[in-house]
């Protein structure tokens, strides 16, 4: 049985990382763990999004 | 065949507003984008943000235009179809709307001609202060509007005397119990539907490997701005039902689409119901397992209260509250997916060449617009059979005019509206088909309809040199 490739192992990993991460985000924000949980989970989901758009280049890779 | 009037004035009005309210919610996201996008080209004198602007202000223009006229229409249809609501509630509605007019009307008359006209006319920081001065009427607009409509599903601050509602408190009417968390749900709501609109036009352009700069910016900022709305919608929503649960209960229990008092243990989370209301129960009801106890009750086996907590003669129909709310939150859902789909990609550099998630903007382009309309399906037909919730019902507040004259005036709202809309879409796919170095510095003067219609006409040198261009 042939492995996968690593790029595409850390691709798979990196997707589902996102996914557990975002459904987290989503129920915490949604107040399933109380109030406080989601105003945190709230200025947490701002401040992460803000840092991501922040340090990614605009315009991506232009080539 | 028999026709009921007050269902025919229902669904007039249900069939105006729900056209009319696309307008505002697109002029209002709109609005702020292009504030934000003059700002960031004064800052950064990059003409790629001018060329945004340009670009949206035309499609802006066209959206606030038709949201006027058929707002005005709403208010003669307190007339013709709701003319006992609009003599009981008038002096409760009557001042909220003429303040919208005072306030948020003149503001935007004021600067919308220098906003649309006066790029070349005033200098950047005098038109950059119109925009905002728009952006600011818009703003004004939806606050009265749903201060006005909040009163009607939480009212507050009234008495009644000899048929009629009176004031008692103007606070408590402006501030009533809802109207501080609908408001910003409904302003998220239009800046979102802006943010999609406007990233799924730049990723329309991606696919096609056209205006390539312009595309990317469009999704860059389109993204980022939906990726921070989208969460604090969700939690501003989440807060509006628990508030809404407080005050319209028999609302929320329709539009969780459980009948009994008590919801088996655990809870689903129903998607899918065929709502039998005759007989107070589902025929179909599909749903995901625990889910409807997680996310309503918060614990692994709550219960959740069903409509027959609400006489029967209270509740509004199920179906549509049930299938309105889901529309608005399954939306919602996908939404804050793609966002972090495009939080992902952007920090590993495939925001702009990743074809699946380009594709899928394109398809959530409209998508703030629907969920908007579903929002408002939850919250009309979720406070029925109540036109002022709990103080005048539907039916005692339609005008005593026959059911023909009703029929009529609706056949001819829907062959009005769908020219309205059809021009507008050939519009607006003519102006995104053109691209954005076709956008003008300013609004142009067609002269008529069908020079508006065929832009290729207006850009043509004959039609230049007539128009002295």
């Amino acid at each position: 049985m042939s492995q996968p490739k690593p790029n595409v192992a850390r691709k798979v990993a990196g997707v589902l990382t996102t996914v557990v991460i975002g459904i987290a985000f989503f129920f915490a924000i949604i107040g399933v763990f109380g109030l406080w949980v989601a105003i945190g989970g709230l200025a947490l989901a701002i401040l992460t999004a803000g840092v991501i758009i922040g340090r990614a280049p605009e315009e991506g890779d232009l080539s | 065949m028999n026709l009921d009037a007050a269902m025919l004035a229902r669904v007039q009005f249900a069939f105006t507003v729900s056209f009319h309210i696309i307008f505002p919610t697109t002029s209002i996201g709109l609005a702020m984008f292009l504030t934000v996008v003059e700002g960031l080209w004064l800052k950064t004198r990059n003409p790629v943000y001018l060329q945004i602007y340009r670009f949206w202000l035309g499609i802006f223009a066209m959206a606030f235009g038709v949201g006027v006229v058929t707002g005005i229409v709403l208010s003669f249809e307190f007339g013709l179809g709701f003319a006992h609501f609009a003599q009981i509630a008038g002096p409760v509605i009557g001042p909220m709307i003429a303040l919208e007019v005072l306030t948020s009307f003149f503001l935007e008359a004021g600067f919308l001609g220098i906003m649309l006209f006066g790029l070349r006319r005033v200098g950047p920081r005098l038109h950059f202060f119109a925009t905002c001065m728009v952006a600011l009427g818009t703003l004004l607009s939806a606050s009265w509007i749903l201060s006005a409509n909040s009163w009607m599903q939480t009212p507050d601050g009234v008495a009644m005397q000899n048929g009629r509602l009176v004031v008692t408190d103007w606070l408590k009417v402006i501030v009533n119990p809802s109207w501080l968390y609908r408001l910003p749900h409904m302003l998220t709501a239009a800046y979102l539907t802006a943010s999609f609109l406007v990233a799924g036009v730049g990723a329309f352009y991606l696919l096609r490997r056209k205006h390539t700069l312009f595309a990317r910016k469009s999704v860059s900022i389109g993204m980022a701005f939906a990726a921070i709305l989208i969460a604090g919608q969700v939690f501003i929503g989440d807060i509006l039902y628990g508030t809404m649960l407080k005050h319209q209960p028999s609302k929320m229990q329709a539009a969780e689409g459980f009948w009994e008092e008590q919801s088996q243990s655990p809870a689903p989370y129903y998607w899918v119901i065929v709502p039998d209301q005759a007989h107070q129960r589902n025929r179909v009801a599909l749903g995901i397992p625990y889910l409807g106890s997680i996310w309503l009750t918060h614990s692994l086996h709550g219960r959740v209260e069903g409509l027959k907590n609400t006489p029967r003669a209270r509740q509004p129909a199920m179906g549509m509250v049930f299938y309105g709310f889901r529309l608005m939150y399954g939306i919602a859902i996908l939404m804050f997916a793609v966002a972090v789909a495009s939080l992902w990609l952007r920090w590993n550099g495939g925001l702009f060449t990743t074809r699946w998630f380009l594709r899928s903007l394109v398809i959530m382009a409209p998508s703030g617009i629907v969920a908007t309309l579903g929002g408002w399906y939850l919250a009309e037909t979720g406070r029925q059979p109540w036109v002022i919730f709990g103080l005048l019902r539907t039916v005692d507040a339609v005008s005593p005019v026959p059911a023909g004259t009703l029929l009529s005036t609706l056949i001819a709202f829907i062959f009005v509206y769908a020219f309205f809309m059809t021009a507008f879409l050939i519009f607006v796919l003519r102006m995104i088909r053109r691209g954005p170095e076709a956008a003008p510095d300013h609004a142009e003067v067609s002269g008529s309809l069908k020079n508006a219609l065929r832009p290729q006409v207006l850009d043509s040198p004959t039609a230049n040199a007539v128009l002295g261009r």
